[in-house]
């Protein structure tokens, strides 16, 4: 008889750079597969939004504006695990909160940026597999 | 006990769902602005709010003075849950009359045990 190889563990994101393995798994004793798999999917249907509204006021010199935006960002990457760009999203939360829109800013919403980018690369493969 | 969570955030939305479903005790209603949460307070009062302080439209601070200038609604026991750390805003959330301030991001496991001892401990700084 054969057959293929198989496994009762089902995918995870844990293997995604930037996520935080403990934190994936914390969701996933907390609601499984279907759980990790909403929070992903609404990460990537809200965050893109949250982060252009950030861009967009910091090209506007608001910093109030750009403030809620990254907070709302932060929120979000922190719940699906992605601490490191967490921290990184909370030091120019902080930033911003100053008041005024610097070079420094700008250059760590960059950073952001970029991270999210992969961040969302590496989601969107995840789920693409899960299909 | 009825719980009331408003966060706009749709992703701690759906995390407390996850946390409360297996909570026979606690009966959980989610939504995501301050606005819609006073006018649903008004008709059907919750036992307890958990609200995040910064949301767009209204924020958790603003939410609260609308509920204490409330006879009716003045005595509701509400949490602040909030991602910021400056001392002030801090000092401000204990100071409205809230049962007690939780950090995010929180572990969802220990969320139902936190809100019980913020309960049972009264109004941090009346």
């Amino acid at each position: 008889m054969t057959g293929a190889v198989t496994t009762d563990r089902q995918p995870t994101p844990s293997s995604v750079p930037g996520l935080d393995p403990g934190s994936v798994e914390r969701t996933r004793r907390l609601g499984g597969e279907p759980l990790l798999r909403d929070l992903v999917e609404l990460l990537l249907a809200h965050a893109p939004d949250r982060l252009a509204s950030a861009q967009r006021a910091l090209e506007d010199g608001d910093a109030g504006r750009a403030e809620r935006a990254v907070h709302g960002l932060k929120s979000m990457l922190g719940n699906v695990g992605a601490l490191a760009l967490h921290a990184q999203a909370d030091a120019l939360e902080d930033a911003l909160a100053a008041g005024e829109v610097t070079a420094a800013c700008a250059a760590s919403m960059a950073v952001v940026a970029t991270a999210y980018a992969a961040l969302q690369e590496g989601l969107g493969g995840w789920l693409e597999g899960l299909r | 006990m009825r719980l009331l969570v408003v966060d706009d955030d749709p992703l701690i939305r759906r995390v407390l769902a996850a946390a409360f479903e297996e909570q026979d005790q606690i009966q959980l209603t989610v939504m995501d602005s301050a606005r819609d949460a006073l006018t649903h307070i008004g008709e059907d009062p919750p036992d307890v709010i958990l609200i995040d302080q910064l949301m767009p439209g209204m924020d958790g601070l603003t939410f609260m003075a609308a509920l204490r200038a409330d006879p009716k609604l003045s005595d509701l026991p509400v949490i602040f849950c909030t991602g910021r750390t400056d001392p002030e805003l801090l000092n401000a959330l204990r100071k409205s009359g809230a049962r007690g301030v939780i950090s995010k991001p929180f572990d969802p496991f220990d969320l139902p045990d936190l809100i019980r001892q913020h309960l049972e401990r009264g109004p941090v700084d009346g």
